[in-house]
């Protein structure tokens, strides 16, 4: 079977021939090392390859644009998610260059990003504040459009290697939504002030929510299968804003993204950490079709992925959760335990997608993931029987 | 204008007009001390409506905006006002981390509590924060640590600090997403804040024991 029909067979709630399995991020050189792919022949070769380029920005820019330079950013990674047998590799339609800062860039939304780089090699793009310091900043940016070449280029980039790798992978299309795409490119203190004035949060969050529509009926008319939303609504301690803001600035976009994917035979997956326990049911009732990563590591022990699947598992596919912290320093016992009763308690009859509680850090490993793979190759097949 | 008024415009976060309230209490004779005391005491709703879940993160930070709105017309006043010597406190993310949100969030929460904060900002190797709280003779270190790869620098501080001398004199508190209390001791802290309102009571706590 391969990946594409694996994965929509765990959205339509049936079992395939194995759990599918995701990761948001893979980024681990040791890991990848092992599994025989170099890294750094990827992002950071196209990054480094261009930086010192006069001209960079337009350089970047029009780079970002070409299908075929996509395609080889993209992969190795893809390469290292077949070998590890995880079904779903991301494109990023959003998020991309607009602008060189020493150390990284700003994003098109106007995040400012840098390159950390890690012991073993391991280059990861982190977030490290917003752009804009006032609303009168963010009205002089050029909002970014879904009708740029860059959109489509990285959609197609994906499928094409999809093609390469005969679908052992499903590339997903990943597009920002509209909460975190509105607060990280004014970081959160100056959002704080925007969110205060409700025109001015109105503007923002519109602004996002029509990109993220467009988007997806763009994907979803060119073919996309399923289509990721980055859009963190939490953290380890519960919400950034009030349900009631969530109701009146994020939930009717994502109810009509939602639709308009749905109108398109396009499904929704959702990933948005922290502890949601308090919009919960109302991000399920907007239509989504998956939600990632369902957090491990709140502060609320009731925001926990059994609980949750008891009472949401016939409505959305859940995508989780070991958490990165017990992937990092737990021991090998905990990571099977728990990854057992993963696949035993939430696999049955589909609509479940078996993945981390966040990413694959560098500090994950080898043994540490091995174990996940065993786990899930011994007992991931269908029909399920772990024992207890 | 009166004193309860600082304190509702702080509780209702009326950004726009906590600078103007402070100036006019100012003008109207109110002792500074007595102002600051209103700001905490708004403050101090804030965190009760947080914790409660009547207020949430954007809420907590806009109050701390308001505060430094508020401060930014007060502490002129606050300095000519004070001579005591202050609780030294260092503030800083450990190494490896470059996330601020949770450290700056609990800076502000400590901005009227009468403490000297020595902000060492993001990735901050221990070597600084020795020489920081040997320098400064600072009673307590709060380390902000976001992600799971930078953890075991909580390890490091506490042992620079150790090797220094210094650890005796000075408690360490950490906060942060994969933290909880039982890795916070296990790593050698002395004390876990799950926000920066708890920190804020648990640094109060450290400094009185």
């Amino acid at each position: 079977m391969d990946a594409p029909t694996r994965v929509l067979k765990a959205l339509n709630h049936e079992e395939s021939d194995r759990v599918p399995a995701f990761e948001s991020a893979f980024t681990n050189n040791t890991i990848m090392r092992h599994y025989g792919v170099e890294p750094g022949t990827g992002l950071k070769d196209g990054y480094d390859s261009i930086k010192r380029l006069p001209g960079r920005d337009r350089l970047a820019n029009l780079a970002f644009s070409s299908q075929k330079w996509l395609v080889k950013v993209l992969v190795d990674g893809y390469e290292l998610l077949r070998r590890v047998k995880i079904d779903i590799a991301l494109s990023y339609v959003t998020h991309t260059y607009r602008k060189g800062i020493p150390g990284g860039y700003i994003d098109e939304f106007g995040r400012v990003m840098k390159v950390d780089s890690y012991e073993d090699g391991t280059v990861i793009l982190g977030y490290r504040g917003g752009h804009f310091k006032s609303f009168e900043d963010y009205e002089k940016w050029k909002q970014p459009s879904p009708h740029e070449k860059r959109r489509l280029a990285a959609f197609l980039a994906g499928k094409q290697v999809q093609e390469q790798m005969n679908n052992e992978i499903l590339s997903v299309p990943a597009i920002g939504g509209m909460f975190e795409p509105a607060w990280e490119p004014f970081g959160i203190e100056v959002f704080s002030r925007i969110l205060a004035k409700p025109k001015q949060a109105k503007k923002v969050f519109d602004d996002k929510g029509n990109l993220a529509l467009e988007l997806v009926k763009i994907l979803g008319e060119n073919g996309a299968e399923l289509i990721l939303i980055w859009d963190d609504y939490g953290f380890k301690n519960g919400l950034f804003m009030s349900p009631r803001n969530y109701h009146t600035y994020i939930f009717p976009w994502l109810k009509r993204i939602c639709d308009e994917a749905h109108k398109h035979g396009s499904k929704i997956l959702l990933h948005s950490d922290g502890d949601l326990s308090l919009i919960f049911e109302d991000i399920v009732n907007c239509g989504i079709d998956a939600l990632n990563p369902i957090e491990p590591t709140t502060a609320n022990p009731e925001y926990d992925i059994f609980k949750l699947h008891e009472k949401y598992g016939d409505k959305i596919t859940f995508v989780g959760n070991i958490s990165p912290v017990m992937l990092a320093t737990g021991t090998i016992q905990e990571i099977e335990t728990y990854s057992k009763k993963l696949i035993r308690e939430l696999a049955p009859g589909g609509g479940y997608i078996f993945s981390s509680g966040h990413s694959i850090i560098p500090t994950i490993a080898i043994d540490r993931w091995e174990a996940v793979m065993r786990i899930r190759e011994k007992y991931g097949n269908y029909p399920i029987d772990v024992p207890n | 204008m009166t004193l309860e008024d600082i304190s509702r415009k702080m509780i209702e976060l009326d950004i726009d007009n906590i600078g103007e309230a402070v100036k006019a209490e100012l003008d109207a004779g109110a002792a500074p001390g007595a102002i600051l005391n209103a700001l905490t005491s708004g403050l101090d709703e804030v965190g009760r409506r947080y914790e409660s879940s009547e207020y949430f993160l954007a809420e907590l930070v806009l109050a701390g905006e308001t505060v430094k709105d508020a401060l930014a017309v007060l502490e002129p006043h606050l300095k000519s006002d004070e001579s005591e010597v202050k609780d030294r406190i260092v503030v800083a993310t450990v190494r490896g981390d470059n996330h601020d949100i949770g450290k700056n969030l609990l800076i502000t929460m400590l901005l009227s509590s009468g403490l000297e904060i020595i902000d060492l900002g993001m990735d901050c190797p221990s070597e600084k924060i020795v020489e920081t709280v040997r320098e400064a003779g600072a009673r307590v270190v709060a380390l902000s640590c976001l992600l799971t790869m930078t953890l075991r620098e909580i390890s490091v501080v506490d042992q620079a600090l150790k090797e220094a001398g210094l650890r005796d004199g000075v408690k360490i508190i950490v906060g942060g997403a994969p933290l909880n209390m039982e890795l916070a001791k296990e790593l050698g802290a002395d004390d876990f804040g799950a926000d920066a309102i708890e920190g804020v009571r648990r640094i109060r706590a450290l400094l009185e024991g």
